[in-house]
């Protein structure tokens, strides 16, 4: 398999931290460039993680490689992703995909068109244990799902960051329901297999923030399944998520990935045993992440993360925001 | 003071010479149903699962399983009968459909303490038949039905002792019906054959221990398996088995071979100990990277 000449645009936290230490794991790619607007940070990451490399704006890499991550804030997002897809160059985008609805169309019309491939990397797909938490609900081990539950938590202060973004509407889109809601969003729309009826909304914003720090989603499903998810910045919640039918149940955690607890009354392993723990190896989901962006941008496969669910979760998000706006 | 009461289970004797073997298991399964022990309903389950003991696997244990199919199409035709048969060939269970464990998917095990990997599709409703030829194991000294129950475990490479498998296969996947069978004169064809069947597996094998001259509880795999459940220490036999001769290895034999069998798994322990702390060596530096960069961020 040829390796793909790889470019990471943006060098904050999330790249350093988790997505280039995946990009040097990777056989399938070899780190060309980094991109970053300050360019000394980028040569700095670029020299530590070995990409030939350095440079200030997105569009230097144009030509040097095949495909790119962008992991940029978020109001950017939209515009880098399609100037590279219109290059030829396929695209990680780190989530959320974009801040708007519309802007998500315009990415997805820019990929059909240009046939550039485009993925949302929504990270948490590829732990393993949400993984089989997927594979459990589509064998039916559980029987029909009736609801989700979940909730995800990180103390703001104590996140690796670069920059202070999130904390701005206006390069965020939002708070910690874009930033870490949206994980449990996207979850919840991949187990139901299809996109939510209806939503319902909460916030609060704690003192000094202009976006919401603590959250709370309700989602109804065409097929009678309900989701209620929190997310928060300040307030520890669970970092877990369950699902529930009328047989059984089973739950994860965001955080811990090697382990999936579950009981059905269908399973034979339950039916003595009870609660049973399924051991997961304990892989980076960003390197399954990646391994899977590269795989199915050689063979055209189609991508897990489908366009369909990535509409219905900022489509969600669309949603909350514009219900809070009209209720204030 | 309050005791401990294990309900006493029932195991039923069946024994046929060559002649009568056909009408012997025809009568068998007959007295099976009226029993009751068909129960719950094997119709209710989406699925019966057959599964053919690996080890000394023989026509008498496939003549045991046909009769036993063509009794269950007699009284519930429209039942789904998939076979679990890994050494079968293709066109052995005609009209039937030979099928996999599945994949594996891994478990946190009681014995089993670093996990236990098991088909998958022990994570699906059936109905579960296990027919096993009972002979002399070099361990566990007898194998019948709770060693055939652990077939699908060592398929999956689980590198434990036989008796841990079989504790963890009996906890997990225990058959609604246990069959074993084989002749009065171990590997001897031309002798007597004989049946024990139960809902109980334990009972089945402790049955047929007792009549191969042992004390059930001498047995390794049923020591193993007391310290974790309470195994009854009465078993009714409706119905005989006959005196079972050269089934059992002496108990220095098996002590030797399990011997050398805590050896070699020791070895498996600690490479696999290392395996883990170099896994874990590697995600330090990763670690402080994250730790340094999270205060640098809240100091600017």
């Amino acid at each position: 398999m040829k390796r793909l000449r790889f470019g990471v645009v943006g060098c904050g936290a999330i790249s350093t931290h988790y997505q280039l230490p995946a990009v040097q794991r990777c056989r399938q790619v070899e780190l060309v460039a980094v991109a970053d607007t300050d360019l000394a940070w980028a040569s700095r990451v670029g020299r530590r993680f070995g990409a030939r490399r350095a440079v200030a704006d997105h569009r230097e890499i144009i030509g040097l490689v095949d495909a790119a991550l962008v992991a940029t804030p978020n109001h950017t997002h939209a515009d880098i992703t399609c100037d590279l897809l219109e290059s030829g160059i396929h695209v990680l985008c780190e989530k959320p995909m974009a801040n708007t609805l519309a802007e998500v169309e315009r990415m997805l019309e820019t990929s059909a068109r240009t046939g550039s491939r485009l993925m949302a990397a929504h990270c948490l797909r590829f732990s393993p244990n949400l993984a089989m938490l997927k594979r459990v609900v589509s064998a039916g081990w559980l029987g029909p799902l009736r609801s989700v539950s979940g909730g995800i938590w990180a103390l703001y202060e104590a996140v690796p960051r670069r920059t202070d973004f999130r904390r701005q509407r206006r390069l965020s889109g939002g708070g910690v329901l874009i930033d870490l809601g949206i994980h449990l969003i996207d979850l919840t729309v991949w187990l139901a297999g299809e996109a939510p009826l209806q939503a319902s909304y909460d916030d609060l914003s704690a003192s000094g923030w202009e976006v919401e720090t603590d959250a709370e989603v309700g989602l109804e499903f065409p097929n009678g399944l309900t989701a209620s998810l929190a997310c928060s910045y300040s307030h520890p919640l669970e970092n877990a998520l369950t699902v529930r039918s009328r047989a059984g149940w089973a739950r994860a955690s965001l955080y811990a990935p090697t382990q999936l607890t579950l009981f059905s009354e269908q399973a034979r392993v339950c039916r003595k045993s009870g609660v049973q723990e399924i051991m997961l190896p304990d892989v980076s989901m960003y390197e399954r992440q990646l391994d899977h962006f590269c795989r199915a941008v050689e063979t055209g496969d189609d991508f897990i993360i489908c366009a369909g669910e990535v509409r219905a979760s900022i489509g969600v998000v669309g949603q909350c925001y514009r219900s809070e706006r009209a209720a204030a | 003071m309050m005791k401990a009461e294990v309900p006493v289970p029932t195991v039923l004797g069946w024994r046929a010479d060559a002649a009568g073997e056909a009408s012997g298991l025809q009568a068998l399964w007959s007295r099976v149903g009226e029993l009751g022990w068909l129960r719950p309903n094997p119709a209710d389950h989406p699925l019966v699962v057959l599964q053919i003991g690996e080890r000394g696997r023989s026509p008498l244990v496939i003549r045991t399983a046909r009769r036993l199919v063509e009794f269950l199409r007699e009284g519930w035709p429209a039942l789904a009968i998939d076979v679990l048969d890994p050494v079968a060939q293709a066109d052995e269970w005609d009209g039937l459909r030979l099928r996999s464990g599945g994949d594996a998917v891994t478990l946190s095990g009681i014995a089993a303490s670093r996990g236990l990997a098991v088909p998958s599709l022990w994570f699906t409703p059936f109905y579960l038949i296990t027919v096993a030829a009972v002979g002399p194991e070099p361990v566990t000294r007898l194998a019948g039905v709770l060693d055939a129950q652990a077939d699908p475990l060592r398929r999956l490479r689980n590198p434990y002792a036989p008796s841990t498998l079989i504790y963890e296969a009996h906890r997990l996947a225990a058959s609604d019906l246990s069959v074993a069978c084989g002749h009065a004169r171990w590997n001897h064809g031309d002798t007597e054959r004989w049946w024990a069947v139960g809902t109980d597996d334990v009972a089945v094998d402790q049955v047929v221990a007792s009549a191969a001259g042992i004390d059930p509880m001498q047995l390794p795999m049923l020591q193993s398996l007391a310290r974790h459940e309470l195994v009854a220490t009465h078993v009714e036999l409706q119905g005989s088995l006959p005196r079972l001769h050269g089934y059992v290895v002496p108990a220095w034999k098996a002590r030797i071979r399990a011997a050398r069998l805590r050896v070699t798994g020791s070895h498996r322990a600690v490479a696999h100990d290392l395996a883990l702390v170099r896994r874990n060596l590697r995600k330090i530096p990763g670690y402080v990277r994250r730790q340094l960069g999270t205060r640098r961020g809240s100091q600017q």
